[in-house]
């Protein structure tokens, strides 16, 4: 008879009776007992790189449309509900955790351009603060008199609006002070704004000439940080929750997601099917990412691509966790960068990418050459940050 | 001042109204018929009452005669006519008489003069903005006109008046001269009445007025929230922005004890209400209820004094048992075992021999070790328990082994026993090297063989060290002789300097050798003082077996001997003889007074002298293996012969500048066709080709001295490509690092779970946003206490918004 060893492990021996009583470690910490690490900890991030463009599967839904979805809203309130407008005037909730339409909500005539769902009972449309429960707006805030692009209110601070309008500008009100206080020209028009929810003073626009411009209101003199990547104009923009990155989508047709100091996007998203994206939303708990396209969907997709869905147990939680500080330490080292930035691209996507570098690499070119025939100091170089502003009016 | 006050209110309507026309028309009725307010006319507008109002009023009809009797002093023209002197009577004196009229004329002249004055204003502004005069007919007027100032009732000469178009309140006053001084109160509200009726100046166009309040609204948006700046800076220093626990705080809180979640509790369920029902049919209800029932109950209960007081006894009869057993707990705690106490004292004991060893000098040592051995002595002479000697031993033996009872033998045998091992002590104190046990004593051997054995081993000695010092001999002679091998013409060691670090090894080894031959010379020429020592030891151990009397220790004390020729009365002697004075007696005797006593005795079994020294009774031992003194060779010396022609520093120099040679950036130098120029005749290499091997030569050495270790002296770092280690590495810095050695240190420390403690590795792996998928994250919010606590102490911990490393 074969005698069986069972793996038996005593409670007493592993709980501890006071909270000062050590724990009882199963191993032995001794540095000499593990060697390279520093090797080990290498190939460690290599396969969890390597695992994590594995299971980079960023598409969780999509919810048809009858047309082109032109205007997306998330209620604050609830985490579960999306709003989308459509270019056929209807209006639908959308239930994401379902999968399923719940409310449908026709009535315009014409194309629906903006919604938004209110929490605290002001509603706004261009730069009139409406009541909602009055016929008339509370106050009007003029300033030009250029099509208001997007309007947002700043969660951190409720007084602060921010516009972008189609006589290239940004405009910022205090409701405070009843008043506009300032406006920005830049070369190009802004198509939308979005307030960094945990940084009051910071915004992002998404401007025509692929870009988002982040900028600090009180220094609106040049922006904070120039967020590149896209090939065709920037027609939307939404921050997480967490104010730590921000969404965008393209007339390129890609979503793109940046940290909101990084200057180049840390997530590409595109289909085959998905056209010019118009809207895109975080979700409330920064972990989805909505998007409303041209080609009459609306698009749940994962903020983080290779995130698993569902609950995780505690173990797998610190594996995770242990592989993303690992990445993060060894991102540096060319093998490891390289498979980390590696994205798919639609060829038509990559080909403009490549144009486009092509055009700036030459006047890159040019420029250096003017300088270099130029007497010392007699060409004035600006900074990325500030070729596009064309000035600040008070 | 009665009139003061009418006069007050109407000279600051006259300083307000400074660009507007005051209508003598009641404002209702000029405004009939308009459906807006209107603003008061712009300096670029003309009142609309502006013309009228001037042709009105003629500048004859406007200053009448009574007029220009009052105020006819003031124009340059008319000065006989009126008040001929200016002096500062004058001044007084009209002021006098206004006060005077005020009272008495009639409201309409003062309408009519003032609506005259406004008149002339309107011109002025007129001609301000057109830039030229309104008209012929009025320029004509202005002829007439000649003052410089508006002309009022109330108005003083420009002399007094700063501005020269307005009258203030300074001036009035100081119309009044040393009076004014008097008025006290009133004359400082006047003051102050002057300073809030300050111009008011026109309204701005609104475009500049838009922009000036966007201004205002820009600065203190700005300043609203940059309160922001310090929260925002924290958060993003912070390295875990932990917002699941943000929103935890921020959210309903689940309820943490029982007791709280019983508190809200209300029944909504059917089955709910059903239990709850139940339970307060059966008064089993949580909370006050069956509190107060068991109250109730309680207080029907009465007691008798004879109940209380029974259970007050038994009460204290409990807490005195308990007290006795807690008594007896705490003695029986203290009671230790024996073997405790005996540890205890062998601590004691040990600390103290401890303590007087560390004391360091060395009569403390010799003191305790010579009481020791002088107890172990005593203890000894008073048993003989190692000795047969004793009359009921003697006895025993006499009656023959047979017959004794087995209790006797054994004691015999344990008295043989004893003997035997303090004889085989004494022995094993003898060989060289051995090493024993030095608590108990050692003794001389009771029988007469042992007594030659020390003799026996000192010769055997002797011609050890004979033996060993013919060897050195030899050796000495053939390094002198130098019987080495020949010096190799080939390799490493046939290089110049290698050559050169043998011959000066060489001639070291012979100056050694030559003074190892001096010293064994020195040492065969006086054998003679070393044979008379061990003939005296020899003479000595004789006297101290025929003296009869016992001694202890190693084997004889000849030093005790020689200092104590009459040592017939031993006993006596050692009696009367305290420790101390023994210990002195001993330490003169021995040869090196200063040397420490194992030492010497080392010393002197060496030199195979055969010299023995009683020192405190074998109290050092295991002490022979010291290094042997005055033999000729230093330890320096003896490695030196040991690792002779092994120059490894020579070696490593040239295993580095191999190493180095290998490693260097290959250089080209240009090299001759064979055949050119290699005449017999023309052995010379051309000049550019001279200075191109120069040039290669300088590179060379340049890249060599550019190596680290080019001046690290005994150091090889190797500058090798190593392609495996290539991709652990990076050329340059990663972004956030400013300094290599922060990245490598950053670098070097291992994340994982297997190299660190768990504590650690969760500190290394937290992610840098916390949060939890399902939880709406709401936008930061600025709270006055959080505000606060980060101003105050600094610490951003403190504050809720910033994320706190939780271990």
């Amino acid at each position: 008879m074969v005698k069986v060893k069972a793996i038996n492990r005593s409670e007493t021996e592993c709980t501890r009776e006071r909270s000062q009583d050590l724990r009882k470690v199963h191993k032995n910490l001794d540095p000499a007992l593990h060697p390279f690490e520093r090797a080990v900890e290498y190939t460690r991030a290599l396969n969890a790189v390597k695992l994590d463009r594995v299971f980079a599967k960023p598409f969780v839904a999509a919810f048809p449309h009858q047309d082109g979805v032109n205007c997306l809203a998330r209620n604050p309130k609830q985490l579960n509900g999306v709003v989308s407008g459509s270019a056929d005037g209807l209006v639908q909730l959308w239930d994401v955790a379902g999968k399923r339409c719940l409310r449908r909500y026709p009535g315009h005539e014409g194309a629906v351009t903006g919604v938004s769902i209110t929490s605290d009972g002001l509603a706004c449309a261009q730069v009139d603060i409406w009541d909602h429960n009055r016929s008339d707006p509370v106050s009007s805030l003029p300033w030009g008199s250029d099509t208001v692009m997007s309007v947002r209110f700043n969660p951190a601070e409720p007084d602060l609006i921010a516009s972008t309008a189609t006589d290239r500008s940004l405009v910022l009100y205090d409701l405070r002070s009843s008043t506009a206080v300032r406006k920005l020209i830049m070369r190009t028009k802004s198509n939308a704004v979005a307030w960094n929810p945990r940084e009051a003073f910071n915004l992002t626009v998404a401007n025509e000439d692929c870009c988002l411009y982040t900028f600090d209101i009180r220094k609106l003199k040049t922006a904070t940080c120039v967020h590149k990547d896209f090939v065709s104009a920037v027609m939307d923009v939404d921050y997480a929750p967490t104010g730590r990155e921000f969404v965008a989508g393209g007339y390129d047709r890609s979503v793109r997601i940046f940290a909101h100091n990084g200057g180049h996007s840390r997530e590409v998203y595109h289909t085959k099917r998905m056209q010019r994206v118009m809207a895109v939303r975080f979700s409330g708990d920064a972990s989805y990412v909505f998007s409303g396209s041209d080609d009459m969907n609306l698009r749940v997709w994962k903020a983080n691509a290779s995130e698993a869905q569902g609950r995780l147990l505690p173990r797998q939680l610190q594996q995770r966790a242990y592989n993303a500080a690992l990445i993060k330490r060894f991102r540096h080292l060319p093998e490891i960068r390289r498979i980390e930035r590696h994205r798919h691209l639609p060829a038509p996507l990559y080909k403009a990418a490549r144009l486009r570098r092509t055009m700036i690499d030459a006047d890159r070119r040019r420029q250096d050459r003017r300088i270099a025939h130029s007497a010392p100091g007699s060409v004035k170089i600006q900074p990325a940050r500030k070729a596009r502003i064309i000035e600040e009016q008070e | 001042m009665g009139g003061g006050s009418s006069f007050n209110r109407k000279r600051r309507r006259d300083i307000m109204d400074v660009y507007q026309a005051e209508d003598p028309d009641p404002t209702e009725e000029r405004q009939a018929g308009r459906q807006f307010d209107s603003l008061g006319p712009t300096p670029y507008e003309m009142g609309s009452d502006f013309e009228g109002s001037d042709e009105e009023i003629d500048e004859e009809t406007a200053f009448t005669a009574k007029d220009k009797s009052q105020y006819g002093g003031w124009f340059p023209e008319d000065a006989d006519a009126g008040f001929s002197d200016e002096d500062a009577g004058a001044g007084d004196l009209s002021a006098e008489e206004h006060e005077a009229s005020d009272g008495a004329s009639d409201e309409a002249a003062d309408s009519e003069a003032e609506s005259e004055s406004d008149g002339e204003r309107h011109q002025q502004v007129l001609a301000e903005v057109t830039g030229r005069q309104a008209g012929r007919q009025r320029q004509q007027k202005q002829k007439l006109v000649t003052e410089a100032y508006p002309e009022s009732e109330a108005n003083l000469p420009p002399v007094q008046n700063g501005s020269g178009n307005d009258l203030t309140v300074a001036d009035m006053m100081r119309a009044l001269g040393k009076d004014g001084a008097k008025l006290g109160k009133v004359g400082k509200q006047l003051a102050k009445l002057a300073k809030a009726a300050a111009p008011v100046g026109p309204a701005l166009p609104g475009p500049i007025q838009a922009r000036q309040r966007r201004r205002a609204g820009y600065e203190a948006t700005t300043e609203e929230v940059s309160k922001w700046q310090d929260l925002v800076k924290a958060n993003r220093e912070a390295p875990t922005l932990d917002l699941a626990k943000l929103q935890q705080r921020g959210g309903p809180q689940a309820p943490s004890t029982i007791a709280s979640m019983t508190a809200g509790f209300k029944p909504q369920s059917e089955m709910e209400k059903d239990i709850e029902a139940m339970l307060l049919a059966a008064q089993a209800a949580a909370g006050d209820k069956s509190e107060e029932a068991e109250e109730n109950d309680l207080v029907g209960k009465a007691l008798t004094v004879e109940e209380v007081r029974a259970r007050q006894q038994a009460l204290a009869r409990m807490r005195s048992l308990l007290l006795r057993h807690a008594d007896k707990a705490r003695h029986l705690k203290k009671i230790k075992s024996k073997d405790f106490h005996r540890r205890t004292i062998r601590a004691a004991k040990a600390k103290a021999k401890k303590a007087g060893e560390a004391e360091g000098d060395e009569e403390g040592y010799l003191r305790l070790a010579a009481e020791q051995a002088e107890l172990e002595r005593a203890k000894e002479r008073l048993t003989l328990r190692h000795k047969n000697s004793s009359r009921w031993a003697r006895r025993a033996l006499k009656r023959g082994v047979n017959v004794m009872d087995e209790g006797t033998r054994e004691a015999l045998d344990e008295q043989l026993r004893i003997g035997q091992e303090l004889r085989r002590k004494v022995e094993r104190v003898e060989e060289p090297g051995s090493s024993g046990d030095d608590s108990d004593d050692g003794t001389d051997a009771s029988d007469q063989d042992d007594g030659d054995k020390p003799a026996e081993t000192t010769g055997g000695r002797d011609k050890l060290s004979q033996r060993a010092a013919k060897r050195m001999r030899t050796g000495a002679l053939d390094i002198l002789q130098g019987q080495d091998a020949e010096a190799p013409s080939k390799g490493l060691l046939a290089l110049p300097f290698m050559r050169r670090a043998l011959e000066r090894q060489k001639a070291t080894a012979q100056a050694d050798a030559a003074e190892v031959l001096r010293e064994l010379d020195r040492q065969d020429a006086g054998p003679d003082g070393d044979d008379e020592t061990g003939d005296g030891v020899g003479e000595d151990d004789e006297q101290a077996w025929g003296s009869g009397r016992m001694v202890f220790g190693g084997t004889i004390q000849p030093a005790t001997q020689q200092a104590q020729p009459a040592a017939d009365s031993g006993e006596s002697s050692d009696e009367f003889e305290d420790a101390e004075a023994r210990i002195a007696r001993v330490t003169q005797d021995t040869q090196p007074p200063a040397a420490a006593l194992p030492q010497s005795k080392a010393t002197a079994r060496a030199a195979a002298a055969g010299v023995h020294v009683d020192e405190a009774d074998g109290l050092e031992d295991g002490q022979s293996m010291q290094p042997v003194k005055g033999q000729g060779m230093t330890q320096r010396e003896l490695i030196a012969a040991a690792f002779a022609g092994d120059d490894v520093q020579a070696q490593f120099d040239a295993d580095k500048a191999a190493e180095a040679e290998a490693e260097a950036p290959p250089v080209e130098e240009p090299s001759q066709l064979p055949g050119w120029g290699n005449w017999a005749d023309r052995q010379r290499e051309p000049a550019w080709l001279l200075s191109a091997k120069a040039q290669a030569q300088k590179k060379r050495e340049e890249a060599l001295q550019a190596r680290k270790d080019a001046n690290m002296k005994g150091v090889v770092i190797s500058e090798r490509w190593d392609k495996k280690a290539s991709k652990y590495g990076t050329p340059s810095l990663p972004f956030p690092f400013k300094s290599r050695d922060a990245y490598e240190r950053q670098m070097r420390q291992p994340m994982g779970s297997d190299y660190n403690t768990s504590l650690s590795h969760r500190n290394f792996i937290r992610p840098a946003v916390l949060k939890d998928t399902g939880v709406i994250i709401q936008p930061i919010k600025f709270t006055k206490q959080g505000w606060q606590l980060r101003s105050d102490s600094g610490r951003l911990a403190t504050y809720p918004g910033i994320g706190r490393a939780h271990g």
